[in-house]
């Protein structure tokens, strides 16, 4: 395991979050690009990110929206 | 009626702008919808009454998730649980209907949906309420680690390392969705 290997396990989490600055995206991205342990480790942290994400984000119902609606006229 | 100011005008529309969101953190919160409801409800009533402390361009989200977690925390402390419940599931279940990046069959589609929220719904029922809060507030809602903090009252560095934890556990619990042979690929 490499040092750039190492600072992308140390690194990764962050860099799903957004939260690395752009010096620590470049080195995580270039490491990937010639490490494909690297590459397949990060992809399928994203790919597990993604996909829980998006079968959380629920909608409010319609019931409610219409219900806050009539509250802010009131207050 | 009084002629509402800009001011709460813009307010007002943060408020709705942000529903959704409001409703899944008060639906982790309280864990059943009618609870919910009723907490984004309050939530809003206090907000409004404070509205005229809202300054536009600020984070009126992290405001909001603020004020609820307070009202939260007021009301329902003595009644906190520890899993998640049905409702929850039902709301997974019957909310967002998309599925991005890949096309399926319907059913074959609808039968991969239904067994990986199953999936999903017994991999966050495992994480405590404290590691809950950060995926929600980080990952599902899009809060960054300082905004979280502040909305939790937490350090920065306990976000970073509940959230970490928490997604290793999550990436364990659903490896199977990914796993493409290449399990000890991990750097």
């Amino acid at each position: 395991m490499s040092p750039d290997c190492v600072f992308v396990l140390d690194h990764y989490n962050d860099y799903i979050s957004g939260e690395l600055d752009s010096e620590k995206v470049a080195r995580v991205e270039d490491h990937i690009r010639v490490c494909p342990n690297c590459e397949v480790f990060l992809g399928r942290a994203a790919a597990v990110h993604n996909k829980t994400v998006g079968l959380l984000r629920i909608h409010a119902p319609a019931s409610l929206r219409n219900s806050i609606s009539s509250l802010i006229e009131k207050i | 009626m009084e002629k509402k100011s800009e001011n709460r005008r813009a307010f007002e529309n943060e408020v709705m702008a942000n529903l959704d969101s409001m409703y899944r953190y008060a639906l982790h919160l309280v864990r059943n919808r009618e609870d919910a409801g009723d907490l984004v409800q309050e939530t809003c009533v206090r907000s409004l009454k404070a509205a005229d402390r809202f300054k536009r361009g600020t984070n009126a989200r992290a405001w909001l998730f603020a004020i609820m977690r307070n009202v939260f925390f007021n009301q329902h402390r003595a009644k906190q649980r520890g899993e998640i419940p049905s409702d929850w599931t039902d709301e997974v279940e019957s909310g967002d209907q998309r599925f991005s990046g890949t096309v399926w069959p319907q059913p074959f589609e609808l039968f991969l949906r239904s067994v990986m929220r199953e999936d999903i719904d017994r991999a966050m029922s495992q994480l405590s309420a404290d590691f809950r809060s950060v995926v929600l507030l980080c990952d599902v809602e899009g809060f960054s680690y300082a905004e979280t903090a502040e909305i939790l009252e937490i350090p920065v560095g306990t976000v970073r390392s509940r959230l970490h934890r928490a997604r290793a556990v999550l990436q364990t619990k659903l490896s199977q969705w990914f796993s493409d042979g290449l399990e000890g690929n991990e750097p």
